[in-house]
């Protein structure tokens, strides 16, 4: 199929972005990586008037660490993070987690704020930026505003952000020593929407006890979501019999819905499952890191 | 509301100017501006990579990309990959690694397998399985596509 | 060469054909499942040229009717006529100057519906009390009972009997290329063009003449390259009538390309089916018979040419093949939902069957207590047993059927699998281990005669015309060089022409892996038929004193490289390209002496070709995980046997092409509907086929076991790998699984089926 109608506009910077969104209201839609929002107005289940393409604002197109914090522009490739030596080094569950994303040709077009902003509850980088307590920068006409990630996602493809907002950047805390990670998917293919998975990031103090322990479900419903369950491990050593129980409580926890792949009680077990195996490999990695 | 934008794109090392509807598709503008048949379609859902060609050196779904985007871009087709006689490397391993049937996913995975080897010095077959599995075939099983990327990648004759 | 136009990006599929001059369809289709169409409103807006409904093409064509034997018939019409019967049927046509505005007014188009109650299931369709097509008295559009009672003796007689229920799921062949027509009329010669991507060039312009109101020879029907068929191209489809129609009344050509969403919707499902089997055994083990119910969801029509009962009818005539027993009984009928129609899909009908007999067998081994590989080699009918007519009355040519499993289980190391088996219990792992032994229907030439043509210019180029047609199979290089080698001439002299229904023989098209078994073998004869006559007019050359008669030609004379010579004098040569000279009398010193041999170099055979069957065997082993359903397969073998191979490399990549296909068949392939009849998979994230990271390393073998039934040995080769995947790794999973594999019945082997059989407490 073919898309509907439309205008193309190119904002030459975020301010201009905008403009334009107030002007056009939900006529608009920006396109970034367009991997997403393509394939829906191809299929004309999306059908903007106006299409805001920033995917070329170069401002927006970085990666920048520093003693606090690292940050991502927000039409920074997936690709690109994919190949970025800081990116593997300072922010291990986030380069763990961008080859499960889509396929080479999907990456390269990909943007990190596009994937944020779609929301899609099954994708990876929201669980990632949950996990990892990452905060979304977001601009409009008011001027700037900083969004936790546990604020951010509110329903099925929707989020805290207001019609006339853009992602600028994405902000993720500086890893801490003797912090382990793991992200475990079940997906019914390679490079699939997973059915269900789980990104998570445990530390330990110095005698392997868990300090914290924050684990983010994708896959489980209308939007990624932290489980509870995952903080029972603090104080344990993350031990058969701990693990055993974050995942039982991890099954009881979920409320997943059913669809035409598996069922709600697939996603609970399985979730279970995830829960366990993932936080044991984090688990085991952040005691590496302390030996 | 339709509209049109002035775009200046060099496509397998040829400009090209010409005015397009906002809404064409790369892989349309190719195939009927340009009549470059060579990247096909086959789903316009973003989901098989048979229309994929290089945009800016990248490998990427030429049916999830607007022309009107591409003012100063620069793309290559399966028409761009062999120098007039010579077939590029990776067609010739196509060949005769019984790579190919009915021949309609061919560009895209060509096309795919030319980032891989710009890419990786020593693509392994586990390494090019999961580089090209957003290429689908319905016709080989994949094992002849993947002999042939070895086997280029191995000899390093895209270089 | 055709594999280096498709590595430049030559290939001309339909959307590549020039289309400069044509105007665009697209089609308004029905959102309901079933419903009343009322008024069709099209939109005021100056791009549209035209717009075609059904009443509206009830002008210019003619209802049709699939007539097959077995089945119930009744008017189709390629636009809803007064009610739409699933979701996607075409309502209207809509042509503009691009697809782009074509799409945009198709969505314009306003269409009033009064919905019906959907039939969406076997049971609904067989119970359910509302009945689709107003001719017939129910939702059976096949019926045929085979030797009824004939087993009930031997059944209540038996030490054990084995019953089960499987189920197989709707699923879509899914070449990458979709289908697409462009059509055109030439108001000088009243003919039609029509290009379409098809399998079977003739049959449509059968279909057409009779629906078109024209003689078969107003309408040339060409088939350009075809991304791929398996099966779902070897039909007529509505678009391919509407297009020549409106393109006559506009007087315009016209051009539609398919979307993948339109494909899968109602672009030709296949497959799904419901299978009853009862087997009764002996102490010993011996199958002694067989009892079997197919039932098919046929969607909502019977399709041209093969009709509804396709699927459940090939798999019924030849259920439990491989297997030496003495009565079967046997029922296939297929039913009318509200879903899209069901066309061919590669493993016809014996996808499914294989799948069902070889879970039964297991099921019979355990509790025979005998292990698999015992009770099919017990059961199999040994080489030595040929030729054989089954139960079911099929005439069975040759074979090694127990051979290839004794092969695939030397190959796969069986006695090692079990070893690991043991071990991997002992750790508390689910290891499983699979086999799958059948014999396969193939060559199948139920519509009559194929035809071979091969005409030699008089510069020695050679042309071969065959009624068959390629959509990937690689029959430009296989018959080029069969050609070559029949007439002892390079291969670089043959040009294979195929598809075009102005110059191929007529017949029936590439299907039912019958290309080589029929067209293979009319090349061949037709080529030595020629080489006798290149031979006797070489004589002629040679030694014009001393006439060789035509019938010693062959004893007396030689070709080889295209040189022609005399057996008793070797060094005396004449080439092949001067022979070809002198047959179309272009010789000017040397005329041809036309009282001894008739000028030309053309041959043309026709004839109708007997079943052939292949038989193929299959080990795979797997294991699941316990955590997330999901299961890795560790060894997968197939060894195939498909009588003569010409060409191992083609052969090879049929085998290994169409186990992947299978095991998309076995893990993902599944069209789902709702409750209302509403389609859930039209797009390539909802149904999934599988892409490199799934296809584990397929080791494969052949035997060579030459057909008693085909001139050259040959038999068909594109299912076997197919057909093996769902049966092989369900008995794999199923072992695995142990006591709760049991209840194994349906595919796919998706993680939430096998979640739910490791749920079973």
């Amino acid at each position: 199929m073919k898309p509907a109608p439309f205008r193309l506009e190119t904002p030459r910077s975020l301010g201009e972005c905008v403009e334009f969104l107030t002007e056009h209201g939900d006529e608009a839609k920006i396109l970034a990586g367009g991997q997403s929002l393509v394939p829906l107005m191809n299929l004309r289940l999306a059908q903007p008037s106006v299409l805001l393409d920033i995917g070329g604002l170069e401002a927006l197109d970085f990666v920048e660490k520093n003693e606090q914090s690292f940050r991502i522009g927000a039409v920074t490739r997936l690709r690109d993070l994919e190949r970025d030596a800081n990116v593997a080094e300072s922010q291990p569950l986030l380069a763990e987690a961008l080859p499960y994303i889509g396929h080479i040709q999907i990456r390269n077009r990909t943007t990190v704020g596009g994937s944020i902003a779609h929301a899609d509850p099954a994708a990876e980088l929201p669980a990632v930026l949950l996990a990892c307590g990452g905060t979304i920068k977001s601009v409009g006409p008011n001027g700037e505003r900083e969004i936790p990630a546990n604020n951010f996602f509110e329903s099925y493809f929707s989020t805290n952000l207001e019609e006339d907002e853009v992602i600028a950047e994405i902000e993720l805390p500086r890893w801490k020593p003797a912090c382990g990670w793991s992200i475990q998917e079940v997906s019914r293919r390679h490079g699939d929407f997973s059915l269900i998975g789980i990104a998570c990031r445990v530390s330990c103090d110095e005698e392997g006890v868990v300090t914290e322990a924050a684990a983010a479900f994708f896959g489980v419903g209308a939007t990624p979501s932290l489980a509870e369950s995952a903080s029972s491990l603090v104080g344990t050593k993350a031990d058969d019999e701990a693990l055993r129980q974050v995942a039982e409580a991890t099954t009881a926890e979920l409320d997943p819905p059913t669809d035409i792949h598996v069922s709600a009680d697939y996603r609970k077990q399985v979730g279970g499952a995830l829960a366990r195996r993932s936080l044991s490999i984090a688990y085991q990695r952040a005691t590496r890191s302390i030996t | 509301m339709t509209g049109t934008t002035s775009i200046g794109i060099r496509v397998n090392g040829e400009d090209f100017e010409r005015e397009v509807e906002d809404r064409l598709t790369l892989a349309d503008f190719l195939r009927s501006e340009l009549r470059l048949t060579g990247t096909h379609l086959g789903c316009e859902q973003g989901s098989c990579g048979a229309c994929t060609v290089l945009l800016d050196g990248s490998a990427i779904r030429s049916c999830l990309v607007f022309a009107s985007q591409l003012t100063g871009a620069e793309v290559t087709t399966v028409e761009g990959l062999a120098n007039q006689a010579d077939l590029h490397p990776l067609q010739s391993a196509f060949i005769k690694n019984d790579a190919l049937q009915c021949g309609f996913c061919t560009p895209g995975f060509l096309l795919t397998a030319v980032e891989i080897l710009n890419e990786t010095d020593h693509a392994d077959e586990s390494t090019i399985r999961e580089a090209i599995s957003g290429n689908i075939c319905r016709c080989t099983g994949y094992q002849g596509i993947v002999d042939a990327i070895v086997e280029v990648a191995r000899s390093g004759s895209e270089r | 060469m055709k594999a280096e136009e498709f590595v430049r990006g030559q290939g001309q599929y339909l959307a590549d054909l020039p289309d400069q001059d044509c105007l665009h369809v697209a089609f308004v289709r029905s959102p309901h499942a079933h419903a009343r169409v009322g008024e069709i409103r099209a939109p005021e807006s100056s791009a549209l040229i035209a717009i075609c409904t059904g009443a509206d093409l009830l002008a210019d064509i003619s209802p049709f009717r699939v007539i097959a034997p077995g089945h119930l018939d009744y008017d189709w019409y390629p636009l809803a006529h007064d009610r739409v019967l699933f979701v996607g049927e075409p309502v209207a046509a809509v042509v503009a100057e691009t697809p782009y505005i074509a799409e945009d007014l198709a969505a314009e188009v306003e269409v009033e519906y009064d919905p019906l109650d959907a039939v969406t299931t076997l049971d609904e369709s067989i119970t359910g009390g509302t009945v689709l097509h107003a001719e017939l008295e129910n939702n059976v559009l096949f019926n045929l009972p085979v030797n009824e009672g004939a087993t009930a003796d031997t059944f209540a007689a038996a030490h054990l009997v084995v019953e089960q229920e499987f189920e197989y799921p709707r699923q879509n062949a899914l070449p990458l290329e979709t289908r697409g027509v462009l059509a055109r009329f030439d108001p000088r010669d009243q003919r039609y063009t029509v290009f379409t991507s098809t399998q079977m060039p003739h049959l449509i312009r059968s279909a057409l003449s009779q629906i078109l109101n024209v003689n078969e020879d107003d309408i040339r029907v060409i088939k350009p390259d075809v991304g791929g068929g398996f099966g779902l191209k070897g039909q007529l489809f509505p678009e391919e009538v509407v297009l020549p129609a409106l393109a006559r009344k506009l007087g315009r050509p016209l051009k539609w390309i398919e979307d993948r969403r339109e494909s899968l919707m109602a672009g030709g499902h296949a497959h799904e089916e419901r299978l009853h089997l009862s087997a009764a055994f002996d102490a010993d083990g011996n199958l002694l018979a067989t009892k079997s119910l197919l039932d098919g969801d046929a969607g909502a029509h019977s399709t041209f040419p093969f009709g509804a009962g396709l699927d459940p009818l090939t798999g019924a005539l030849n259920i439990f093949g491989a297997y030496r027993h003495k009565a079967s009984e046997f029922t296939a009928r297929a039913f009318a939902t509200n879903k899209a129609p069901a066309v061919s899909y590669r493993g016809v009908g014996q996808i499914q069957s294989v799948f069902a007999v070889e879970r039964l067998m297991d099921i019979a081994a355990d509790q025979l207590k005998l292990d698999p590989a015992e009770l099919r080699k017990l059961n199999l009918y040994e080489n030595s047993e040929f030729p054989v007519t089954s139960p079911g009355g099929n005439e069975f040519d040759t074979g090694s059927y127990r051979e290839t499993l004794e092969i695939a289980l030397d190959r796969a190391d069986y006695t090692g699998l079990r070893r690991e088996q043991e071990t991997a219990r002992e750790e508390g792992r689910l290891y499983g281990i699979g086999l799958a032994t059948f014999n396969e229907v193939s060559g199948v030439s139920i519509f009559g005669y194929d035809g071979a043509s091969i005409r030699i210019g008089p510069d020695g180029q050679v042309r071969a015309f065959i009624s068959t047609g390629s959509s990937g199979q690689g029959h430009e290089k296989v018959y080029g060089r069969l050609v070559a080698e029949a007439l002892g001439i390079s291969p670089e002299l043959v040009r294979v022409i195929e598809g075009d229904t102005d110059f191929c023989p007529v017949g029936a098209g590439t299907y039912a892996s019958r290309s080589m078994v029929t067209t293979g073998n009319l090349l061949e004869s037709a080529a030595r038929e020629l080489r006798d006559k290149i031979l006797m007019i070489g004589g002629l050359l040679l030694s014009p004193d001393d006439l060789i008669p035509m019938e010693n030609a062959a004893n007396e004379l030689r070709i080889a490289d295209g040189v022609i010579s005399l057996v008793r004098e070797p060094t005396a040569t004449v080439t092949f390209e001067a022979v070809a000279q002198l047959a179309h009398m272009k010789n000017f010193d040397f005329p041809l002496p036309q009282e001894l041999v008739e000028a030309g170099l053309e041959c043309t055979h026709y004839e109708q070709h007997k079943t052939v069957y292949s038989n193929s065997s299959a080990v795979a082993a797997v294991e699941i995980d316990p955590d997330t359903a999901q299961f890795s397969i560790r060894r997968c073998v197939i060894i195939g046997d498909c009588g003569r191979i010409f060409d191992s490399s083609t052969v090879d990549a049929q085998l290994v092409g169409g186990a992947a296909m299978g095991l998309g068949c076995a893990l993902f392939e599944h069209l789902a509907y709702d409750s209302n009849g509403q389609i859930l998979t039209t797009s390539l994230l909802d149904y999934l086929v599988p892409v490199s990271t799934d296809i584990p390393q397929i080791e494969i073998g052949h035997l060579e076991t030459p057909s008693t039934f085909s001139a050259n040995g040959t038999k068909g080769m594109g299912e076997g790998g197919t057909m093996a995947m769902p049966a092989v790794l369900a008995n794999a999973v199923a072992d695995a699984l142990m006591d709760k594999g049991r209840l194994l019945n349906k595919i796919p082997l998706s993680e939430e089926n096998i979640f739910q059989l490791l749920q079973i407490s």
